[in-house]
C-alpha cells in the first residue's frame, strides 16, 4: 500500500539567468511502513525534495500525494493541519521550542489541535526515547542527542503516514548519532513506521530497504537493498 | 492553558526587560490617553457648569474648542503609540521567528501564529490598561488641582472685567468617559499588535528557519568601504551598518523624530504666546480702566445697499463728561476719558490726499486701481479738559477738530506706523451709509510724535478725527484713571457706573450693553495664566509622548545589539578590538540620532515657522526661532542615542566570542 507518491515534482528557483533547477521532473512512489534512504552530494536537491515531500514548501510543477490526499490541492491552512496529523519531520537542528519542556515539545503536534494526547501513548513515546527521567527539561537543559531524540519523539506522536528524517544524526557524535539512528529503525520496525531518511552517510543509508541517489536535481538510482 | 497562549505567557517572562519597556509604552499609551479622555470628561462639566446644559447660543462652538485639541492630542498619542508598541511587538516576533518556523513545520496554521502574537498583547493588556487607566485618572487628578490653582485667580479677574463666572475644573468621573478611554486604548494596543502578527503570519516556514524571517533584502543600500579613505574603518562600518539595518532602526527613528519635532513646535508656540502677551500688554500710565460698550447689530441701508451698524444704547457725550467728573471727584484722580465712532462715516479721497506711504500700503491691499478712494473715519471725542490741552497742543482754538495723522497696521507681522493724509488737506469730505455727506474742516493736525500715548491704541481706523463731543454720542467710552487707591476707586468707579448703567443682576452683554472696571494689567495677567497653564500641559503632554518614544529607542537599539551579537563577535573574531566595536557602535548611535534631527527639527521650524506667520497675520508680533529649545534637543536625542548604545553595548563585553558566533 502506497502512502506517499511523488510525481513529475519540479522545484526551480529565480528566473533568467539566475534560474536554479533544484528539482527536476523527479518521481517515486514510497509503500506503508518502508524504510527509504534519499542520499546525494551537497546541493543536489536532497533537501528542496523533503521540504516538498512534507508540504513545506510548494513545487514549480508536479504533485504529492500522502494518503491518497493531494499536498498543493490544499489550502495553507488546510495543508498545516495535514502536516500536523499525517506527518513527522525531523530536522538535522532539533529545531524544538526553546521554552517549552521535553513533554511539551512531544505533544506539540497535539496541542496545536487543541487535544491533549493519550498519557499512555505519551509515555510510551518518552520511554522510547529514553527522557523519561527528563520530562520536565527545557531544551537547553539537554544534550544535542537528548534534543533529536524529543524531535524524534514528537514526528511520532500522532502515527504520521511517514516521517521525514534531514540528517538526524549530521550534527551529532557518532555515539549519540547511532541511538537516534536506533530510535528510527525501531520505530519502522515495530511500529511499521514508513520512514524517510536523507543523509549523505553511507553507512546509515545501507541500513534502508531501498536508497534514492539524486543527483542534480534528478533521481540517478532507485536501489532496493532488502524486500 | 491553550498552548499558544502558554507561548505567548513564557516569551513575556522570558523577556522580562522587554516586556517592562512594551509594559511601560502600553501604561503611559492609556494614560495619556485617559487623561485626554478625562479632560474632555471634565471639560464638558465645566461648560455645563458655567453655560447650562446646552452651552447656550454657541454650544456648537465651545463643543469644538473642547473637541478639536483632544482629537488632535488623541491622534498624536495614537500614532505615536502605534509606531512604538508595533516595534515592540515586531521585536518579539523577530526573535521568535526561528520557533513560528518550526512550529509550521509540525503543522501550526497562520492563525495559530498570528494568534501566538495577539495572546502576548492581550495577556498585557490586561494589567498594563487598568495601570495606565489609572495612572490616567491620577494625571487628570493631578492636572486639574494644578489648574485650579490658577483657576481662582483667573475667576477674579474675569469677574472684575465681566461677569460673576466661577471656572472650576472639576475631577469627573464618568463611566462613558472610563468605558471610551479603555477602548480607545485596547483598540490603540490591538491594532498596533496586529501589524507585526500579521507580517509574522505571512512569512513562510522555510524563510523562517533559514533567514530569521528576513525574507526581503531589496532595501539594502550596498555601500562600499574604501580602503585608505579619511573616515576610520569603524566610521566606515557604522555608515555602512545604519544604511542596511534602517528598517530596523525605522520605528525608532520615526518616534524620536515626532518627539523632537512635538518638542520644538510646542517651544516656538510659547515663544509666539509670549510675543502676544507682549503686545496686548499695554501701558498708558493708567492702572485702572473703566469702560462702557453698547451693544451693536450690522445691517444693510436699503437705499444704498451699504452696511451700517446700529447701537442700542449710545453714549451721549454730556453722560461721559459727567462720569468723568464724578470719577475726577474721587480723591482728585487724574482722569483721561476718550470715546469712540469707528463705523458712521467714510471720507472720499482722492491719490493726492494721501501720502506716497499710504498710497503705497493701500496698493499693497490692492486697492490702488480706483480713482476715488474711501477710507473709515474714527471720530474721537475727549472728556473736556485734555480736549482742551489737546486744541492748545495743537495750536487751534477750542472747539476745532484735529486731525491724528497716524495710521498703524500690521505690516507682515511688523507694528508700523504712517502718516495716512498729505499736510496741505484742510478739509474731508465724509459719507455716511446712507450716502449723506458733510463737509469737515481740518483745524489743526498731529503726528505720531505729538499725539498723546492714551490715543495710540491699536486697531485704529485710517483717518482719525478728534471732533468737538458737544451734541455728539459714541458707542463707547473709556476712563483711564490713576487713582491713588486702586481697590477704593474701582469699588467707586463701579457704584458710579452701576448708577448710570444698571446691570440689574443681568449678565455680560444682555442688558444691551456693559460696563467694566479692571486693572489696565488684568488682560496681560489673564493671557500669563493662560500661557503657563497651556504650557504646563503641553510640556508634560509631550515630555510623557516623548518618553514613549525615547522608550521605542532603548527598546528597540538594545535588541538591535543583542541581536547582532554574532556579528559582533565575528568582527572581534577576524581582529577587531572591543575598543573598536564600542566606537562603530558609538557612530552608529550619532548617525541614528543625526538622522531622526534631519526629519524632526526641519519639520518642527517648519511648524513653528508656520504657525508665526499665521499668528504675525493677526498680531504685529517680533518672533524669533526657538534656538535653545533646538539646542537642548539636539544635545539630548544625541545623549539618549549614545547612552542606550553604550548600556546595551557594555552587556556584550561579557559575552565569549565563540558561544557567540555558535549561537
Amino acid at each position: 500500500m502506497e502512502v506517499l507518491e511523488v510525481n513529475e515534482l519540479t522545484k526551480i528557483y529565480g528566473s533568467g539567468d539566475n534560474q536554479v533547477i533544484a528539482l527536476d521532473h523527479v518521481s517515486f512512489r514510497v509503500n506503508k511502513g518502508e524504510f527509504v534512504a534519499i542520499v546525494g552530494a551537497s546541493g543536489s536537491g536532497k533537501s528542496t525534495l523533503m521540504n516538498l515531500m512534507g508540504g513545506i514548501d510548494r513545487p514549480t510543477s508536479g504533485s504529492v500525494i500522502v494518503d491518497g490526499q493531494r499536498l498543493f490541492d490544499m489550502s495553507e491552512s488546510a495543508l498545516a493541519i495535514f502536516r500536523r496529523r499525517n506527518i513527522g519531520i525531523v530536522y538535522q537542528f532539533y529545531n524544538l521550542i526553546p521554552n517549552l519542556t521535553v513533554d511539551e515539545n512531544i505533544m506539540l503536534p497535539c496541542l496545536l489541535d487543541n487535544r491533549k494526547p493519550d498519557a499512555q501513548k505519551l509515555a510510551k513515546i518518552v520511554e522510547m526515547t529514553g527522557l523519561s527521567h527528563r520530562r520536565d527539561h527545557l531544551p537547553g537543559e539537554l544534550s544535542g542527542g537528548q534534543q533529536q531524540r524529543v524531535s524524534v519523539g514528537r514526528a511520532l506522536i500522532n502515527d504520521p503516514a511517514f516521517i521525514l528524517a534531514d540528517e538526524p544524526t549530521g550534527n551529532l557524535d557518532s555515539k549519540a548519532g547511532r541511538d537516534i539512528l536506533e530510535l528510527l529503525l525501531a520505530a519502522n520496525r515495530k511500529t511499521n513506521q514508513t520512514l524517510i531518511l536523507i543523509t549523505h552517510d553511507e553507512k546509515i543509508a545501507l541500513q534502508a530497504d531501498r536508497i534514492l541517489t539524486i543527483s542534480d536535481g534528478q533521481i540517478i538510482r532507485d536501489e532496493v537493498m532488502r524486500v | 492553558m491553550n498552548i499558544l497562549c502558554s507561548f505567548a505567557c513564557k516569551q513575556i517572562k522570558r523577556k522580562k526587560g522587554r516586556t517592562a519597556i512594551t509594559a511601560a509604552a502600553i501604561i503611559l499609551s492609556a494614560a495619556l490617553l485617559t487623561a485626554v479622555v478625562n479632560f474632555v470628561a471634565s471639560g464638558r462639566a465645566m461648560l455645563v457648569n458655567f453655560l447650562g446644559k446646552d452651552y447656550g447660543v454657541y454650544g456648537g462652538a465651545y463643543m469644538m474648542i473642547l473637541l478639536v485639541p483632544a482629537v488632535f492630542l488623541a491622534a498624536l498619542i495614537v500614532s505615536m503609540s502605534v509606531i512604538v508598541i508595533s516595534n515592540a511587538f515586531r521585536m518579539s516576533a523577530n526573535e521568535r521567528i526561528s520557533q513560528f518556523g518550526t512550529l509550521k513545520c509540525v503543522g501550526a496554521t497562520k492563525k495559530q501564529i498570528y494568534q501566538t502574537i495577539m495572546y502576548e498583547c492581550i495577556l498585557l493588556c490586561t494589567f498594563a490598561i487598568p495601570l495606565g487607566v489609572i495612572a490616567g485618572y491620577l494625571l487628570s487628578f493631578i492636572g486639574i488641582g494644578i489648574a485650579n490653582l490658577y483657576m481662582e485667580e483667573l475667576n477674579m479677574l474675569v469677574r472684575s472685567m465681566m461677569k460673576q463666572v466661577s471656572f472650576q475644573l472639576a475631577f469627573d468621573f464618568s463611566p462613558a468617559a472610563l468605558l471610551i478611554s479603555v477602548i480607545i486604548s485596547l483598540g490603540t494596543v490591538l491594532f498596533a499588535a496586529m501589524l507585526p502578527a500579521r507580517k509574522a503570519m505571512r512569512i513562510s516556514a522555510l524563510d523562517c528557519l533559514r533567514n530569521g524571517g528576513e525574507t526581503d533584502t531589496s532595501g539594502y543600500k550596498r555601500t562600499k568601504i574604501t580602503i585608505g579613505a579619511e573616515g576610520k574603518i569603524e566610521y566606515q562600518l557604522a555608515r555602512k551598518n545604519v544604511s542596511s539595518h534602517r528598517r530596523r532602526m525605522h520605528s525608532a527613528v520615526t518616534a524620536f523624530s515626532i518627539s523632537i519635532m512635538l518638542f520644538i513646535t510646542l517651544s516656538g508656540l510659547q515663544e509666539i504666546a509670549g510675543g502676544i502677551q507682549d503686545y496686548i500688554t499695554m501701558d498708558y500710565g493708567y492702572p485702572v480702566i473703566a469702560d462702557y460698550t453698547s451693544n451693536f447689530r450690522n445691517t444693510i441701508n436699503p437705499e444704498t445697499g451699504r452696511r451700517q451698524q446700529e447701537w442700542a444704547f449710545p453714549i451721549t457725550a454730556e453722560t461721559a463728561e459727567e462720569i468723568t467728573g464724578k470719577l475726577r471727584a474721587y480723591e482728585d484722580t487724574d482722569v483721561y476719558g476718550d470715546g469712540q465712532d469707528y463705523t458712521t462715516y467714510v471720507a472720499m479721497l482722492t491719490k493726492q490726499d494721501l501720502t506716497e506711504e499710504m498710497q503705497q500700503a493701500l496698493a499693497d491691499d490692492d486697492d490702488g486701481g480706483q480713482s476715488e478712494i474711501i477710507l473709515e473715519v474714527e471720530r474721537i471725542i475727549l472728556d473736556d479738559m485734555h480736549y482742551g490741552k489737546l486744541c492748545e497742543q495743537a495750536g487751534i482754538a477750542y472747539g476745532g477738530t484735529i486731525l491724528l495723522n497716524d495710521y498703524q497696521f500690521n505690516d507682515n507681522g511688523a507694528e508700523r506706523h504712517i502718516a495716512p493724509l498729505q499736510v496741505t488737506v484742510s478739509s474731508l469730505e465724509l459719507e455716511k451709509a446712507d450716502g449723506s455727506r458733510d463737509t469737515v474742516w481740518i483745524d489743526g493736525v498731529l503726528t505720531i510724535e505729538e499725539i498723546p500715548k492714551q490715543l495710540l491704541y491699536p486697531n485704529t481706523n485710517p483717518v482719525r478725527l478728534v471732533v468737538p463731543s458737544a451734541g455728539l454720542s459714541v458707542r463707547g467710552y473709556n476712563w483711564l484713571a490713576n487713582p491713588a487707591d486702586e481697590d477704593g476707586f474701582m469699588a467707586y468707579a463701579k457704584d458710579v457706573l452701576e448708577s448710570y448703567f444698571p446691570q440689574n443682576g443681568k449678565d455680560y452683554g444682555e442688558a444691551g450693553y456693559t460696563s467694566r472696571v479692571f486693572g489696565a494689567q488684568d488682560f496681560a495677567r489673564i493671557m500669563n495664566i493662560a500661557i503657563v497653564l497651556a504650557a504646563f500641559f503641553l510640556y508634560a503632554f509631550v515630555f510623557l509622548l516623548g518618553l514613549i518614544g525615547i522608550l521605542n529607542v532603548i527598546s528597540t537599539v538594545s535588541f538591535q545589539i543583542k541581536l547582532r551579537a554574532g556579528e559582533f563577535a565575528v568582527l572581534q573574531s577576524v581582529g577587531m578590538p572591543s575598543e573598536s566595536v564600542r566606537k562603530m557602535l558609538t557612530m552608529e548611535s550619532i548617525l541614528c540620532a543625526g538622522k531622526a534631527l534631519v526629519i524632526g527639527l526641519p519639520i518642527g521650524m517648519a511648524i513653528v515657522l508656520l504657525m508665526a506667520r499665521c499668528v504675525k497675520m493677526l498680531f504685529p508680533i517680533p518672533f524669533h526661532m526657538p534656538w535653545a529649545a533646538i539646542l537642548i534637543t539636539i544635545g539630548i536625542s544625541f545623549l539618549v542615542m549614545w547612552t542606550t548604545v553604550r548600556i546595551s553595548a557594555g552587556a556584550l563585553r561579557k559575552q565569549n566570542i565563540i558561544e557567540t558566533i555558535r549561537i
